[in-house]
């Protein structure tokens, strides 16, 4: 029975799903939003598609209905951009590595061990997404700069395990926070004692999730910008400051166009992996974007 | 044996004291003395807190190092002169600067209207994924995968998109016959928009599914019950619940956009947009480390600022 | 550690206390289990029985008493250390290992070696009925299957003591009766000294050799549950265990006066503790006994006139709402051939046979 029932004079007429004023505008109305939401679908993997359909042009001056079509670009890739990329990705890996050994146990703590600082603690590790990359980066020079840590792996290193650490800790709390404490307590009654009950009961049932965030992490280390602009140089430098360098200085080059799309099936492996091995509902949730 | 009272009461507290001093005392006496309960429990949790607060240690250490140090070292600094003396100089001379000023006025203009733009066309996508799960899974990869690109992805995409002879849509425009001449819009503030319009809407589609997945459905559903119209109940019940996270998400885009670099960098002309690559010039052109976190400082309150200002309004607003 | 079968250990509590922030839990809990014994906690939510089995257990530190396994103290012990099995209310099985992998978990921890300690599971799947099922994981059991790993879980390892946090409640009604009995025949056999919390006051019944009952943190009564039945010895166990009529009178004499109706009843002596000889006369419902006409003569216990107010039927018993001159409702239940062809309306007599006073201590 719907609001669209009509009463006439008592009695009620017949249900009949007529095409009233109702009708017409509700099916207009959610066909119109699907066409919207399609659109937007479409502009959002725009960027992607248009940067892959140069690259394999080989030229910037590109036409929907391309000519000819080849791998030619991804050839001239140059060495020195392939060094930057395994670079990148060790750096991103060691980060990641780092970050998840450090968090997870402190995760853990925070979660279970009724600390008074608990809050201040969990807090501090997250101002550095909390504060604009920008400064962040412009601050960590002005550190690194007496430190001479500047243009060091060591540096790179610090930077982005503080980073990661604050996403770390925060889908750790949360992964711990959805296991009962009844789980460690039944252990403990059984005769484990803390560290045991953490090896054995804690970690095998968030052992999925950290892996998840830990792939999430990656990636962002692995696109990384803002932060290492002011601290990297010529001999450590990221694969994303490298393009940016390029592309300032010498303008779009159809290798540089190649490169880029390297990291566009960077992630969208990434994707493949976490969508078909974890299922998608891993997906939905945002955290921070960290973008600059 | 029943008792709710020991008969004879409790050992008395002098047998006890006895026991204990005869037990410390003997030399070799086996066995610890006789503690109570509530001493236990509390040397207990005390050496229990202290392992936890061991395991804390290395995130607190690296926190500290990454993060409040520099930042601490950032606004110390843009208090000193060159020569070290404290001053505000460095705000001063900020705040006189037209070319600043005057930059920061258009990026906060560039940065409120992409934060409202991206909100406005990203909430009804958002709203579709968050409640129909079958187009949630289609659409996702559109929504996620753009989120892991560098933003020379997007840099690039945008100069081939918008280049004035080689752009596709210079060129599809004057196939078409709409223009005559190329739009000369990308090294100005249009591609800009255009740019930032793409990180932000990214940004924003994301945060707002996960806002609108958690208005629970069955509250719209209850109000079209109650007699109204599917439009009428979202106005009326899912968008008042979800404007604290449209802030967060807002605030969010509003400071990727005021700090953003490399966009501005990529795309920039002659005439500069973005506050991000002045404070970029003052630190490495010109070498003038206080005065540039002189401004970073600045930029940071604004942003920062933005957030908590519109948050402050919309609670105020909410109340009445 | 163990060789052998342990044999079962009595627990005893002294004074034990717990504190939270400012509001006390626990207080005074003095108690003594047998070997081999079950007891049963219990009481209304709130009242500290659950406190009270996780500070037994270690999980929950004391504020003051001790406690003893045996003739040990184990207060210094912390959790894994006590050899305690433990039940949790919603079983607490991990997910990600197999029910054979759950049950030998306690053995694991013990470092028995492989081979004793297939036997050994072998063993407690068999008593929990359970065979064949060592290769599952538990969600791919049902309620009462999960509920029974997680007893025998806790029996692995021989532990000195068992204790169970209200392992019922995540049961409808039926599984309920039926597992009830199922533990209690577990317990017989096994001969562990085992500690129950329900809130539940027929699973008390039914399953302990003695209950505890307890409210607000202290102990009410300790007795064999006929006799915490039969005889409860305070007002508050007068009327929470099981269903009673709790009538305001006075010792008089050597008998009690019950405001309201004339004529005294049975011979009592004043209880402890009440306050000018007020008593509360308690009725079961099951002692109302109906009488058609007025007495005659005179009888041991006076009869009132009453009027049936309510007949509810319930199967086997019916429950009568009563009218009662001068004192008010009272609840009676008799069995359906008993109480024949009584109309709401009609006018009876009444009387109660085998009542119990307990003290009074408000005006």
């Amino acid at each position: 029975m719907s609001v669209n029932d009509t009463f006439v004079g008592g009695k009620r007429k017949p249900y009949r799903r007529g095409w009233g004023r109702d009708r017409v505008a509700g099916t207009l109305g959610s066909t119109a939003l699907g066409v919207y939401v399609g659109f937007i679908a479409l502009w959002m993997i725009f960027p992607m598609l248009v940067v892959i359909l140069a690259s394999l042009e080989g030229t910037f001056d590109i036409s929907l209905i391309p000519e000819k079509l080849s791998l030619d670009s991804y050839a001239q890739i140059p060495q020195s951009y392939w060094d930057s990329f395994w670079f990148t990705l060790w750096i991103s890996l060691a980060a990641t590595v780092v970050a998840l050994v450090v968090a997870v146990p402190a995760g853990w703590a925070l979660v279970r061990g009724r600390l008074r600082e608990r809050r201040i603690i969990s807090n501090l590790v997250l101002v550095p997404i909390i504060v604009p990359q920008l400064i962040l980066g412009i601050a960590l020079l002005g550190l690194f700069i007496p430190l001479q840590l500047k243009n060091t792996f060591l540096g790179i290193m610090i930077a982005l395990t503080g980073l990661n650490l604050a996403l770390a800790i925060r889908f750790t709390e949360a992964l711990i926070q959805g296991v009962p404490e009844e789980y460690e307590l039944a252990a403990q009654s059984l005769g484990a004692g803390r560290f045991t009950v953490f090896r054995t009961v804690v970690l095998p049932v968030i052992a999925q999730g950290i892996i998840i965030a830990g792939l999430f992490i990656f990636m962002q280390d692995l696109i990384s910008f803002v932060i290492l602009f002011f601290i990297a140089g010529p001999s450590t430098t990221p694969i994303a400051i490298r393009l940016f360098v390029d592309i300032v200085q010498r303008g779009v080059l159809p290798y540089a166009v190649a490169m880029a799309c390297v990291l566009v099936y960077v992630a969208l492996a990434f994707y493949a992996i976490v969508a078909f091995i974890f299922g998608p509902k891993y997906l939905t949730g945002a955290p921070v974007s960290r973008k600059g | 044996m029943v008792s709710s009272k020991a008969a004879g009461g409790e050992p008395s507290a002098a047998r006890r004291l006895l026991v204990s001093g005869i037990t410390a005392q003997l030399p070799g006496s086996p066995g610890r003395r006789e503690r109570t309960a509530s001493e236990i429990s509390s040397w207990r949790r005390s050496r229990e807190r202290l392992f936890f607060r061991l395991l804390t240690l290395p995130a607190v250490l690296i926190a500290l190092f990454v993060a409040i140090i520099p930042l601490g070292m950032l606004v110390f600094r843009s208090f000193l002169d060159r020569t070290g003396a404290a001053t505000f100089a460095n705000y001063a001379q900020s705040f006189t600067n037209p070319l600043f000023m005057r930059t920061l006025v258009t990026t906060i203009l560039m940065a409120v209207t992409v934060t409202v733009l991206s909100t406005a066309l990203a909430y009804p996508v958002a709203y579709v994924m968050a409640r129909h799960t079958r187009l949630r899974n289609v659409l996702m990869p559109a929504v996620t995968i753009p989120r892991m690109l560098p933003f020379v992805v997007i840099g690039y995409a945008v100069i081939l998109l918008l280049a004035p002879f080689t752009g596709l849509l210079n060129k599809l425009f004057m196939a078409m016959g709409i223009i005559k001449e190329p739009l000369f819009i990308l090294f100005d503030w249009p591609g800009l928009l255009i740019a930032f319009g793409y990180s932000g809407l990214v940004i924003a589609t994301g945060m707002l599914t996960g806002v609108l997945m958690s208005v629970d459905p069955q509250l719209e559903e209850a109000a079209v019950g109650l007699g109204a119209s599917r439009l009428v109940a979202f106005f009326k019940v899912t968008l008042p619940l979800t404007i604290p996270g449209v802030i967060a998400s807002g605030g969010i885009v509003f400071t990727s956009v005021v700090t953003a670099y490399s966009i501005p960098v990529m795309l920039s002309g002659r005439v500069p947009f973005m506050i991000a690559p002045i404070i970029a010039v003052t630190l490495q052109s010109l070498g003038d480390f206080n005065l540039a976190f002189a401004q970073a400082v600045i930029v940071t309150i604004l942003s920062l600022g933005g957030t908590l200002g519109a948050q402050f309004v919309l609670d105020r607003y909410g109340r009445t | 550690m163990d060789t052998a079968r342990s044999a079962a250990q009595s627990v005893r509590l002294e004074g034990l206390r717990k504190e939270f922030g400012g509001s006390i839990a626990v207080k005074d809990v003095t108690l003594t289990v047998e070997p081999g014994e079950l007891v049963t906690l219990l009481g209304p939510s709130g009242c500290g029985k659950t406190t009270t089995l996780r500070m037994i257990a270690g999980l929950l530190p004391q504020n003051g008493g001790e406690i003893f396994f045996g003739s040990s103290r184990v207060d210094h012990l912390p959790a894994n250390r006590r050899n305690v099995g433990l039940v949790f209310q919603n079983y607490a099985l991990f997910p990600h290992m197999t029910v054979s992998q759950n049950i030998a978990f306690g053995l694991r921890m013990r470092h028995w070696e492989r081979e004793r300690t297939a036997t050994r599971v072998a063993e407690l799947l068999s008593l929990v009925r359970l065979e064949g099922l060592g290769d599952r994981k538990p969600s791919q059991l049902s309620g009462g299957q999960q509920q029974r790993v997680a007893v025998a879980r806790a029996l692995a390892f021989h532990p000195s003591l068992v204790l169970l946090d209200e392992p019922l409640s995540n049961l409808d009604a039926k599984l309920r009766e039926q597992v009830r009995l199922d533990l209690r025949d577990i317990q017989r056999e096994t001969r562990q000294t085992t500690i129950f919390v329900t809130h539940d006051q027929d699973e008390a019944l039914v399953m302990s050799d003695r209950v505890v009952l307890m409210n607000t943190g202290v102990i009410e009564q300790v007795a064999a549950p006929r006799h915490l039945y039969l005889r409860p010895e305070t007002e508050f166990a007068a009327r929470f265990i099981g269903a009673n009529n709790l009538l305001a009178g006075r010792v008089v004499k050597g008998a009690v006066v019950v405001d309201g109706i004339e004529g005294a009843f049975g011979s009592y002596s004043v209880p402890d503790g009440a306050i000018d000889e007020s008593v509360w006369l308690c009725v079961r419902p099951e002692n109302i006994d109906f009488f058609a006409q007025p007495p005659v003569g005179s009888s041991p216990n006076p009869r009132v006139g009453a009027t049936v107010a309510d007949i509810v039927f319930q199967g086997s018993s019916v429950l009568v709402d009563l009218d009662v001159r001068g004192v008010g409702v009272m609840r009676a239940e008799k069995s359906a051939i008993l109480v024949g062809d009584i109309k709401v309306g009609d006018s009876i007599e009444v009387g109660f046979g085998g009542a119990h006073i307990v003290a009074r201590t408000a005006a």
